[in-house]
């Protein structure tokens, strides 16, 4: 006897609908799974006969064909075991087929019979809801997780006997009820605070700045002077996630199996620190599956690269794409996948390979050739999509008695709100809703500037040197500022401030 | 024989025959200021007594190929490269001075820069911040008072001597140590196409000598020939630029040096030149000015409007740089507040952004 379950299967992070036909016949006992079947789908075989007999029905010896339709698309994962079971025992009429079709079943079985939790839950029953399904049976461990979806009918079952009682209508079941969204994104979650972070008010004041606007960051300093403690610092300052970027990060991070089973949400901003030896696919996504990679994980984040220059040359220049479009396209053999990867960019550098160039605490022992080689190792194209450069400072705090009221994150991220709030309505139904991403055009549009103002930059320009690129980002940056003041002109000192956080030249 | 035959004869001996400047002084003196080229069969025997059999063949093998010759004039041409000879007048006379003075300058640029007053600087390759600024300021200046600066267009003190010149609009002379077209370390190149423009270029070695390494020495006798006095602004304890140093006293040129931080290494050789020769220590531009007996041209800082705040802030960086954070403490302004009166005073040139947040005069 033949029947169809129907399932859903990832292909990047949208799910496309599999339809499971199990084909029952007399014959010689086989049990054969066709369809561009991976191998852990085809070991699901060995999975379903324990799971059948575990939870008390019989295994018969028949010749069963499964076929994952579409047939031309090849499948990988272990979310097939639940669906081809109850194709099976539907096949061999151990329950009825009845109601079988009105739910879309996923589900790793393990032997013993229970129900395992599998990754992209969420992504896939998203896609599943747009095509019109309403019912689903997911794993009872991929219930928090599920249970954002607003208008699913989702039954949370944890073994593949429950699941045939609730079919068979023995067992009354509800449906998993939906958790309202609240951003737990509380500071004390992150663990750090911009108050712990001791002087550095230009560093500090400079990163609620590129916040506020979404502008890549450089900092450069000697080691230990803690640019990897106010790096940690910005998430904390970062508006809560909104429903709809906890959504699309949660994606990315369930299609890569990085959710918590009892969070279910990802709903602190996430802060990636891909380590300098991170090979090029474990950053921009890649392997046999295309699974995402550090950048897409940081998807309306942060993404913290500690000593910049230590990367692999050919990494570094990956990251253009993602800078430039907020997304990245991994190719393979196999299928070509698009990742969302719109992150903030935090870079950190010493200012040479000994990190004691122009300390004052120590002698730098580096040769001039030297020196030029370890920033040459950032690309000037690179280098153009970071808005905002700080040299943190490197100094003893011991000698300093700093009388200047140290501010919270929580005061930090009062400002940054308000001034991201004034951007999105700037931008609505632009596309973007940041300063940092406007386009030539639109810095002309957005960012009138007085004679005044012309007349400082124009002085700035012959003075310190500046290119018209750099001149670009100075004025994008004096917009965020102006915005931290909720100021629609931009002032004077606006400008002025905004050279302070200018681009030291790197390569000369 | 006129100046041009000097040069031809002079131009076949180093670049035909191959002969070192020493070696040519030496054939020069053989021939007693008659040309050697022309009556080359007459000193035949004495070049094979005084040298050798080989120098004598190689001689003889090219003395009259005027063809030969005519190509390496028309290929120096072509490659914009005049010479130079210690019998022309444009030749340096304080260069004449010196013990072995080189017979042919191969220049490119502004050849009227040989006869002007220079004054040598150099200094360490790898510099600290400090050495580099005290020498954009003494270059900077004393080109300024209308001396020539002159140096070897190596990394560091070098460079930014050249560079300081130029960009107060004053002249500099550039000694390479390998072959005038070789632009020795690379990276100056485009330092070398702006000396070559604005400046002057030369060197002992023709065209294609590769730099090796007993050339340096060599070319620094000659940027102390060429100058009234050497300036040494920071040097390590065993910088070339020290031999420069002893060449500039056993030429009887003023040495002039500047202290550097005893706690730095890198400033320890000119530190110690200080010790060997107490005389030479100058503080300002103007004490070498001073001692060579040029007028400086002071010129006038164009008086900057600052309020009480800002000379507090200028005053205070007066004595020693200061990190922002002391800034904050010293001003009692917020962080964008100080940042923008930074940027203005920065833009007015009176203070400077260093690195690690520090800011300085």
């Amino acid at each position: 006897m033949l029947a169809v379950i129907k399932t859903y299967s990832l292909e990047g992070i949208t799910g496309y609908p599999v339809d499971i036909e199990v084909d029952v016949q007399g014959g010689v006992p086989g049990f054969d799974i066709v369809g561009l079947a991976g191998a852990s789908v085809r070991e699901a075989r060995n999975r379903v006969r324990s799971a059948v007999r575990n939870s008390s029905y019989d295994f018969m010896p028949r010749k069963v064909t499964v076929n994952l339709a579409p047939a031309d698309t090849a499948k990988n994962g272990s979310a097939f075991d639940l669906p081809i079971a109850v194709g099976f025992l539907a096949g061999t009429e151990q329950i009825p087929q009845d109601n079988i079709a009105e739910y879309i079943m996923i589900g790793e079985l393990s032997l013993d019979g229970g129900i395992r939790r599998v990754n992209g839950i969420l992504p896939l029953l998203i896609s599943a809801l747009q095509d019109g399904h309403k019912k689903f049976i997911v794993p009872y461990d991929n219930a928090k997780e599920a249970s954002y979806i607003i208008g699913a009918e989702v039954y949370a079952l944890s073994s593949l006997s429950d699941v045939c009682s609730f079919l068979g209508g023995i067992m009354a079941k509800e449906p998993v009820p939906n958790t309202q969204y609240e951003s737990t994104a509380a500071i004390s979650k992150y663990g750090v605070d911009m108050a712990d972070v001791k002087g550095q008010s230009c560093a500090k004041r400079a990163l609620e700045i590129a916040v506020a606007g979404g502008h890549n960051m450089l900092l450069c300093g000697p080691p230990g002077a803690g640019k990897t403690m106010l790096a940690k610092c910005v998430p904390t300052i970062m508006p809560d996630m909104t429903f709809e970027e906890a959504i699309e990060t949660t994606k990315i991070h369930s299609v890569a199996g990085k959710t918590d089973g009892e969070q279910g949400m990802v709903t602190l901003r996430p802060f990636r620190t891909p380590h300098h030896t991170a090979s090029l696919f474990s950053l921009i996504g890649g392997g046999a599956q295309s699974k995402p990679g550090e950048v897409s994980l940081a998807h309306n984040g942060v993404l913290f690269l500690d000593e910049m220059p230590e990367y692999n040359k050919k990494t570094l220049e990956t990251l253009r794409q993602p800078l430039e479009d907020g997304t990245i396209t991994v190719s393979r053999v196999q299928r070509t996948i698009e990742y969302p990867a719109s992150f903030m960019l935090i870079a950190s550098m010493n200012p040479c390979p000994c990190g004691f160039d122009g300390s004052r605490l120590r002698e730098c022992t580096c040769t001039p050739l030297e020196k030029r080689k370890y920033r040459a190792r950032i690309s000037g194209p690179l280098l153009d999509r970071i808005d905002i450069y700080v040299d943190v400072d490197g100094v003893e705090y011991g000698e300093l008695k700093n009388n200047v009221a140290v501010e919270t994150s929580a005061q930090i991220k009062s400002r940054v709100e308000r001034a991201r709030e004034i951007q999105r309505k700037r931008f609505a139904g632009k596309g973007f809703y940041t300063n940092a991403k406007m386009t030539n055009a639109q810095i002309k549009k957005y960012c009138a500037l007085s004679s005044d103002c012309e007349k400082l930059l124009e002085s700035a320009f012959a003075r310190l040197k500046l290119s018209a690129r750099g001149l670009t980002r100075i004025v994008k940056t004096a917009r965020t500022i102006a915005d931290l003041r909720e100021s629609e002109a931009i002032q004077i000192a606006d400008i002025a401030e905004a050279i302070q956080y200018r681009a030291r030249s790197l390569h000369q | 024989m006129n100046t041009c035959e000097k040069q031809k004869t002079l131009l076949w001996l180093n670049r035909i025959c191959g002969f070192s400047t020493p070696k040519m002084h030496k054939i020069m003196a053989l021939a007693q200021n008659h040309d050697i080229r022309k009556s080359f069969a007459k000193y035949r025997k004495a070049i094979a007594d005084r040298f050798n059999a080989e120098t004598e063949r190689i001689m003889a093998d090219t003395v009259s190929d005027e063809g030969l010759l005519n190509r390496e004039l028309k290929s120096l041409d072509e490659a914009k490269i005049k010479i130079v000879s210690l019998f022309d007048d444009a030749y340096s006379a304080m260069l004449k001075e010196i013990g072995c003075p080189p017979l042919l300058l191969y220049c490119r640029g502004d050849i009227g820069l040989l006869t002007t007053d220079c004054i040598g600087i150099v200094g360490s390759r790898s510099p600290s911040r400090y050495g580099l600024e005290v020498t954009r300021d003494f270059a900077g200046t004393l080109a300024k008072c209308g001396l020539t600066i002159v140096s070897g267009l190596a990394r560091g003190i070098d460079s930014e001597a050249h560079r300081a010149a130029l960009d107060t609009g004053g002249k500099t002379i550039a000694v390479l140590g390998c072959g005038i077209d070789k632009v020795y370390p690379a990276d100056n190149a485009a330092l070398y196409k702006r000396i070559e423009e604005e400046g002057l270029i030369i060197s002992e070695y023709g065209p294609g000598v590769a730099p090796n390494n007993f050339q340096f020495p060599e070319r620094n006798r000659i940027i102390s020939g060429l100058s009234k006095g050497v300036l040494v602004t920071e040097a390590g304890l065993k910088s070339g630029s020290l031999l420069t140093a002893n060449d500039a006293i056993s030429q009887n040129r003023d040495l002039f040096t500047v202290p550097s931080n005893v706690t730095s290494k890198r400033g320890l050789g000119s530190n110690l030149l200080i010790r060997e020769y107490p005389h030479c220590i100058v503080f300002t531009p103007d004490d070498i000015a001073e001692r060579l007996n040029i007028h400086s041209r002071k010129e006038q800082v164009s008086a900057m409007q600052l309020d009480f705040l800002e000379e507090k802030l200028v005053d205070a960086l007066g004595f020693a740089e200061l990190n922002f954070e002391e800034l904050i403490e010293l001003s009692g302004l917020g962080v964008s507040e100080l940042n923008a009166m930074l940027t203005r005073l920065e833009l007015f040139g009176i203070i400077k952004k260093l690195e690690n947040n520090y800011y300085g005069v």
